[in-house]
């Protein structure tokens, strides 16, 4: 079944949920709830907050990101917001301002 | 996964607006608004509540809102629609179901479009964009207002598609005719309203510039 990808050209304004995971290759100005991997294209823009299980960051995030299991904001990645998660992964290069929560009980290894 | 097209999942909702130049696939749910500048496809398994317009929309899945397609709308038998529908062309397969108005008339796309420009009013169509002016006609050093009408003699090697003066066609349907009592049910896409009673000479004032 094919996943949900806002494609790059794509504007979304407001919210997006899914109990599996999104693709952003475009911009969403609004919310994502996502059980699954949420993926922020290197093109990829998000203003809002984001939830998922799993979250990647290559393009710009700007609001409070939370993830039940793990975030990664890659080199070339940019989060404004403050981040919650059980794995916090900070890629060198990666820009990122706002706190950090590791909240190691929802760890689930 | 196959195709890496726009897509919004079966599982997936989206409240609020999607906008785009591109193919976008909804299997899920959008309540709202698409405005996209490419190709629909709603599939059977979607319900869209939502205002439509696209380049060219398919749908086969449940679809509560207005529908507009510049080019094509095509209505699978599985497709239950309500709103109404406006389209270049339009395909409704057995099966499918619709309630709501139709209109099938070129719609207005990106480029300036003149054809069914004169026929638009009276079928009660969406608005068209106000006349535009004919073209300035290549009179480069024409300062004085003398009449020369050899400049812009018919008869000139072809111009190009653009460079063509363009004649309202309809003023030139009135003309041959002789009637000018065929006015529009609606009043004419003029930017500014012209009164009831000055019409007739407006029409009059033209057929004589056109013929001296």
């Amino acid at each position: 079944m094919s996943a949900t990808r806002i494609g790059r050209s794509i504007v979304v304004t407001g919210a997006i949920e899914t109990p599996e995971g999104v693709v952003v290759e475009g911009r969403v100005e609004g919310s994502i709830v996502a059980r699954g991997h949420v993926d922020v294209d290197r093109r990829g823009v998000v203003r809002g907050d984001i939830v998922a299980r799993t979250l990647d960051v290559e393009g710009e995030v700007e609001g409070p990101v939370t993830a039940t299991d793990r975030i990664e904001i890659r080199a070339d990645g940019t989060v404004i917001g403050d981040i919650r998660a059980a794995r916090i992964l900070i890629a060198d290069g990666a820009r990122f301002e706002g706190t950090v929560h590791m909240d190691r009980s929802r760890d689930d290894d | 996964m196959g195709a890496k097209k726009a897509t919004i999942a079966a599982s997936a909702r989206v409240r609020g607006r999607i906008a785009g130049d591109e193919d976008l696939l909804v299997f899920g749910r959008v309540d709202g608004e698409i405005d996209l500048r490419g190709a629909l496809d709603i599939d059977a398994s979607a319900v869209v509540k939502a205002r439509i317009r696209a380049t060219a929309v398919r749908v086969a899945g449940t679809v509560v809102g207005d529908i507009t397609a510049t080019d094509v709308l095509h209505l699978a038998p599985t497709a239950r629609v309500i709103g109404d529908l406006r389209a270049g062309r339009l395909v409704i397969e057995p099966g499918a179901r619709v309630s709501g108005g139709v209109t099938v008339e070129e719609q207005k796309a990106d480029g300036p479009r003149r054809t069914f420009e004169s026929l638009s009013p009276m079928l009660g169509g969406p608005r068209f964009e106000a006349r535009k002016p004919p073209p300035p006609q290549r009179a480069t050093a024409v300062r004085m207002p003398t009449l020369e009408p050899e400049i812009v003699e018919p008869s000139d090697p072809p111009l190009g598609e653009s460079q063509r003066p363009w004649t309202p066609p309809q003023r030139g349907r009135v003309e041959t005719e002789g009637e000018i009592d065929a006015a529009p049910r609606r009043p004419l896409p003029q930017p500014s309203a012209v009164p009831e009673t000055n019409k007739r000479r407006v029409t009059v004032k033209m057929k004589t510039r056109g013929e001296p």
